[in-house]
């Protein structure tokens, strides 16, 4: 048997890597992906005032510091017992909304692309933003001005774009003045109409042309289970608040909780080859790597978002989302069309950004609940870019932090991902040659689901170093393939 | 002078939460500009790797934590005219180095000490705007030179009530400056993210909190004690 190892560069918290194991005919046994964890940042923030913890841990990630600067910010709510105020509400959805167009965009745009447009088939040095730059400068510029009117609103109100500050125990620490969400709003409908103009590329060129491959079931295809955040009312999308809804397979409704009760419906699956965890649906239960209904493995991140919703509040974004569920079903199992997905969900983020901007409370300076009595315990949970985010924090009577527990998107994907990736890996390299074709093919299984590294190793964006050493049964090197 | 050829340029990361080379995307239409400028022929963040031997600009976010890093910057510093730390992991170690400041010896080690490094670019994240004007400036062959202003007297001219006075422990005092006081100017304390400024007198800037009733962090007595550069000490 052989052992083939896929391993990327190391991260914050460690490092990633695929391993094939290969039987001697060439057949593929098993796929392994692997993440080293957060484990380091948990304990890291034992002992460190609890109202900090919104500031320390946007540092796990620069790529989605928002993500767990709002779901910490939530938790430290809950750990002061301060209910924010409504404007303090609409000031960080806000914000978080131009953080998801800033991270889709980077995933999209800088990431997919350059293959997308340029062709999957093209040599490495043609596949990248710069070459795509020189072919097309006016696309790539356009690109880059809207992504960063995402960048600038950010920025507006985390004083940052990267490790913003603005989340407190019961509020934001600022109040938005007129000028800047005049500035706002003019930026929010430059990004809805770029954001339909690329829902209508994709659907008149981009899908036709990968129809085949998006669509295909022998790869990046998974009947799972989905969950995500949905709003309490109505079911509709968001990204900052609501309840946790849990669809089967055929799309109906089987879990639905508070933030507080996560606990009672994730549990963790610690397999001997790994550090890594895999979450799975407590209920439903682990049956190894495997898809189906019987199995308790479920899938987040924008592919889930939109099948555990029922519609979509701004009217554009619920238009392209009813195409979106025409071309795919309900649920929608292909992996691909997370793609898809993050488009419609930049569209509906700029579409609430502009509703947002309109809305009278924002305006107003009653930012911070300072009443509330200390309750010593939070839970944050919202949608990060990649899927549902969960904080979880214990603090003593000193404030100081005494537990702290994340479970990141990229984690609770991890299992999906490798039966994702050892199905493609059986379609694409079964007995045959580990070509660098074969690489891009199980590279796209990755690429869907945007899997964060530094999030538990960040691998985007950007093209996967990979390295891979094949060994004979007795354990030695017989062929070594690198790709930085 | 404007050299003949375009410089090449390398963008590298060792451990870090690769938020500084966002920073560089942020940079958004002015990275457009410094792509007619410089010639980046490896850069994983956008996908490009090209075949080079040598290397006129190396940047390198990220600290080292291990001995393949080590081995990788050694190998990118022997290719390179000049190398830059990009970030407070390159340069301080950062959030790594507060991770584990009680081990002996660090696991965590800045890039100059492994290195020589040319120029640092503090900063958690760096400030898009300070890379690029220490990209213009090395193309225009200037005279690269930190500004030693501290935090404090950027908040001071932005006209910022003083979080000090209210009891608040802010670093602003004993931080290098040139962020603008981003935090305090969001009613957020100063945690020191770029390092002690030239001057920074931590002493007095503990007199000031014992004066105010603010707690002393172990940090700031270990920082004081040290004298260690950089890093978010809080």
């Amino acid at each position: 048997m052989k052992l083939v190892k896929i391993e990327p560069i190391s991260r914050l918290e460690g490092e990633g890597r695929i391993l094939i194991i290969v039987d001697d005919s060439g057949k593929v046994k098993d796929v392994y992906f692997e993440i080293l964890e957060l484990k380091g940042f948990e304990k890291f923030c034992i002992g460190r005032p609890v109202e900090e913890m919104p500031r320390i841990v946007t540092r796990i990630c620069g790529v989605c510091p928002w993500a767990h600067h709002m779901a910490s910010g939530k938790a430290v709510d809950g750990v002061f017992g301060r209910e924010p105020t409504p404007t303090a509400k609409k000031i960080r959805e806000l914000a978080y909304c131009a953080h998801q167009i800033d991270s889709h965009a980077l995933h999209f745009y800088f990431l997919a692309a350059p293959d997308l447009l340029v062709s999957p088939n093209a040599s490495k040095a043609e596949r990248n933003v710069i070459y795509l730059f020189k072919k097309h400068p006016e696309i790539v510029r356009e690109i880059v001005k809207h992504r960063n009117y995402a960048v600038k609103i950010e920025s507006m109100i985390g004083g940052k774009s990267i490790h913003p500050v603005c989340c407190v125990p019961g509020g934001v620490s600022k109040p938005l003045d007129k000028e800047k969400v005049e500035k706002i709003s003019e930026m929010a409908k430059e990004l809805v109409k770029f954001s339909e103009k690329w829902i209508d590329n994709w659907e008149r060129n981009i899908f036709d042309k990968y129809h085949d491959l998006i669509m295909s079931r022998d790869k990046y295809y998974l009947e799972t289970y989905y969950m995500g955040l949905v709003n309490r009312r109505d079911n509709s999308l968001n990204f900052y608040d609501g309840d946790i809804r849990v669809v089967d397979t055929k799309g109906r409704e089987v879990h639905r909780f508070k933030p507080s009760e996560y606990l009672n419906y994730i549990s963790e699956r610690v397999e001997p080859w790994t550090y890594t965890k895999f979450p799975y649906l407590k209920k439903i239960g682990w049956k190894g790597f495997v898809d189906g209904q019987d199995s308790g493995v479920y899938r987040v991140g924008p592919l889930a978002r939109l099948n555990v919703i029922e519609k979509i509040s701004t009217e554009k974004a619920q238009q392209a989302y009813e195409r979106y569920l025409a071309a795919g079903g309900k649920p929608v199992h292909f992996s691909m069309f997370a793609h898809w997905a993050r488009l419609i969900e930049m569209l509906y983020a700029s579409e609430r950004i502009l509703e947002l901007t309109q809305d009278e409370d924002i305006l107003s300076d009653d930012v911070i609940n300072f009443d509330g009595e200390y309750v010593g315990e939070g839970f944050g949970v919202v949608e990060a870019p990649r899927g549902i985010l969960y904080h979880h924090y214990q603090a003593d009577e000193n404030k100081l932090v005494t537990m702290a527990n994340m479970i990141v998107p990229t984690t609770q994907n991890n299992a999906p991902l490798c039966i994702d990736i050892k199905k493609s890996t059986i379609n694409i390299i079964n007995g045959g040659e580990i070509t660098e074709a074969a690489l891009n093919r199980i590279e796209m299984a990755f690429r869907a689901y945007d899997p964060c590294l530094a999030c538990s190793a960040h691998s985007l964006p950007g093209r996967l170093p990979i390295k891979i050493e094949i060994y004979d049964a007795n354990g030695h090197l017989i062929n070594e393939f690198r790709r930085d | 002078m404007i050299p003949k050829q375009k410089p090449r340029v390398g963008i590298f990361n060792l451990s870090s939460c690769e938020g500084c080379i966002v920073q560089i995307l942020n940079l958004g239409e002015k990275l457009l500009d410094l792509l007619k400028l410089f010639n980046i022929v490896d850069c994983r963040v956008l996908g490009v790797k090209e075949d080079y031997n040598k290397l006129d600009i190396a940047i390198i976010e990220g600290c080292v934590m291990s001995f393949e890093e080590e081995v990788k910057a050694r190998e990118i510093r022997e290719r390179s005219e000049i190398v830059i730390a990009l970030g407070d992991c390159a340069v301080s170690g950062n959030i790594n180095f507060m991770k584990d400041i009680t081990n002996k010896p660090h696991k965590s080690k800045p890039l100059s000490e492994v290195i020589k490094v040319d120029h640092e670019i503090p900063g958690c994240p760096i400030s898009s705007e300070e890379f690029y004007r220490v990209l213009i400036d090395i193309l225009m062959g200037k005279k690269i030179t930190k500004k030693s202003i501290t935090v404090c007297s950027e908040c001071v001219l932005r006209e910022n009530n003083c979080l000090l006075e209210k009891g608040v422990p802010c670093l602003g005092p004993i931080t290098r400056g040139d962020c603008n006081a981003i935090c305090p100017s969001n009613n957020r304390p100063c945690f020191g993210c770029r390092g002690l400024a030239d001057d920074a007198n931590i002493d007095a800037l503990i007199k000031a909190f014992r004066d105010r009733n603010i707690p002393i962090s172990q940090y700031l007595i270990a920082l004081n004690q040290m004298k260690h550069k950089g890093g978010e000490e809080r």
